[in-house]
């Protein structure tokens, strides 16, 4: 069953995911070219002040990425399930309606992880090459709010997707901006390092809240 | 015979208004059930309710013992619903839509999909939002047969078809349930389509039962009588003999449960003329409409 309900996900993704790949992908190739044209162009020390005086995060070229992909996987998704009521089709299938739905985000968020993943890698990759290790720590520290951007915007597009009622939409949509502006405040490198964790445990929550008008929408109660 | 679906003392509203009003029936096994009424009788709501995706004001409703809100992945599985408008996954192509659903069903029959599918002249690639109305009707008609299930509820099959679909629907459903013991509620608002088709009926109107019955009593218990009158109403007034009353031109149409002895004394104490009074024929959508009136 569950294979079944893989497969519907898939179809629906599949090109989606393929975009969103692209797109980390040439973030990806731009950092490397970036980098590549920073040493080869600048002196070291000049490589030096830019990258640690003047703070300048070489690969910012990624920072929205995991957002976008966490919006676009979470409506293309979503939507075909909510319009025309659609979800009763997904509510009458024989599984329990909380696992479908966990089932179902859980492969939107591994999706979304993918894209992420991506990014991640290429950091990874790239970065070792031409910076100390401490730098290439310090980058992906610096990223992974972004990345936790990522996740939240794809929670919080399924509960305002999923949402029935347009009042709570609006107030989910301003929640969950907050949520996710808080993930951008940072500047320069390592702010997050001590608080990665709560920001992390915060957004882990959303995803049972997708649940609540869910049982709403089942239930007519709107 | 035991029953499939109960319903007790069903009421619903929307906001002030009330679309069911205190509504009971009981759909036995091996039957064919049509729940008849015009748009906005309260038909939709009824299977909404019936499937748990929605929360009745007061009442109850069970299929196959279990309550309506709770019903079990188990006998989700006994139960081929067909959504008002053959709603689908309309991303899917006609192939795609029957391996997904072959999932999760353990009688799963490919072939009655696919006999049905290729009586259409459509690649098995084509997604369901690129078919005709009465192509995806098809779809979600291939996909409830090849469920195989003990229970079919089909929330108006017949929207948006042509009486050619609707003819093809019907025959494949007849087929299908002809001497096998399973169980179908039927909702329609095109009601001629189904005299031949559905053995007990419940006709709706403004959210009330207006007739409970089988097909059989309701069809040789109504009659329709006219008569020549003078005047707009000629002083008729619907009651509990005259369950209705139609005046086309010079003439009257009465709808009535009592024999034409009853019906003319009834007139008579009240005023009406109908010396010329006859028995008229009448086919289900004539009865259903005196039952319900026109508007």
């Amino acid at each position: 069953m569950y294979r079944a309900l893989l497969y519907k996900e898939w179809i629906k993704l599949r090109w989606v995911f393929l975009l969103l790949c692209g797109i980390g992908l040439w973030t990806v190739v731009d950092l490397l070219l970036s980098v590549r044209e920073y040493f080869e162009f600048m002196k070291p020390v000049e490589v030096w002040e830019v990258a640690i005086r003047k703070k300048f995060l070489i690969y910012s070229g990624m920072k929205y990425v995991p957002l976008i992909a966490g919006v676009g996987i979470a409506l293309v998704q979503f939507i075909p399930e909510t319009r025309k009521r659609r979800l009763r089709l997904l509510f009458h299938i024989p599984l329990s309606h909380n696992r479908s739905l966990y089932f179902m985000m859980a492969v939107g968020l591994g999706f979304t992880l993918s894209v992420i993943a991506l990014n991640a890698l290429g950091l990874v990759a790239i970065l070792p090459a031409y910076y100390p290790p401490e730098l290439v720590r310090s980058a992906l520290l610096t990223a992974a709010p972004w990345f936790l951007a990522g996740i939240a915007a794809y929670f919080a597009t399924v509960l305002v997707v999923v949402e029935p009622v347009w009042w709570r939409r609006v107030g989910y949509a301003f929640l969950s901006y907050l949520v996710i502006m808080l993930c951008y405040n940072g500047s320069g490198y390592d702010t997050y390092a001590h608080s990665l964790w709560k920001y992390a445990l915060l957004i882990s929550l959303y995803f049972f809240t997708v649940i609540l008008p869910a049982f709403r929408f089942k239930r007519g109660l709107y | 015979m035991n029953a499939i679906i109960t319903c007790k003392g069903l009421s619903h509203s929307y906001g002030r208004k009330e679309v069911l009003k205190n509504i009971d029936f009981e759909v036995q096994s091996g039957r064919i059930f049509g729940l008849l009424g015009k748009n906005g009788a309260g038909k939709t709501t009824t299977i909404n309710i019936l499937m748990g995706f929605l929360q009745p004001t007061s009442g109850d409703c069970s299929i196959f013992g279990e309550p309506s809100h709770d019903i079990t992945p188990e006998t989700r599985k006994r139960i081929g619903l067909l959504h008002e408008g053959h709603l689908q996954y309309d991303f899917m192509s006609i192939r795609q839509v029957e391996r997904f659903y072959s999932g999760f069903y353990d009688r799963w029959k490919s072939d009655v999909y696919y006999s049905l599918m290729d009586r259409m002249d459509v690649s098995r690639d084509r997604k369901l939002f690129r078919l005709s109305c009465g192509q995806r009707s098809q779809v979600a008609l291939g996909l409830i047969l090849a469920q195989d299930p003990d229970l079919m509820i089909l929330d108006d099959y017949s929207m948006g078809l042509d009486a050619g679909y609707r003819r093809l629907f019907l025959d494949f459903l007849r087929d299908f349930v002809k001497d096998s013991g399973r169980t179908v509620l039927v909702t329609s608002h095109i009601v001629q389509d189904l005299e031949k088709f559905v053995d007990d009926l419940i006709i709706l109107d403004k959210g009330e039962v207006k007739v409970q019955t089988t097909l059989d009593a309701f069809l040789s218990g109504l009659h329709q009588y006219r008569f020549t009158v003078s005047g707009d109403r000629a002083g008729l007034e619907c009651d509990d003999v005259v369950r209705n009353f139609d005046i086309v031109g010079e003439e009257a149409f009465v709808f009535t449960f009592e024999d034409l002895p009853a019906l003319k004394k009834h007139l008579v104490e009240k005023g009406v003329s109908c010396d010329d009074i006859a028995p008229e024929p009448m086919t289900l959508e004539e009865a259903f409409i005196g039952v319900t009136g026109k508007y």
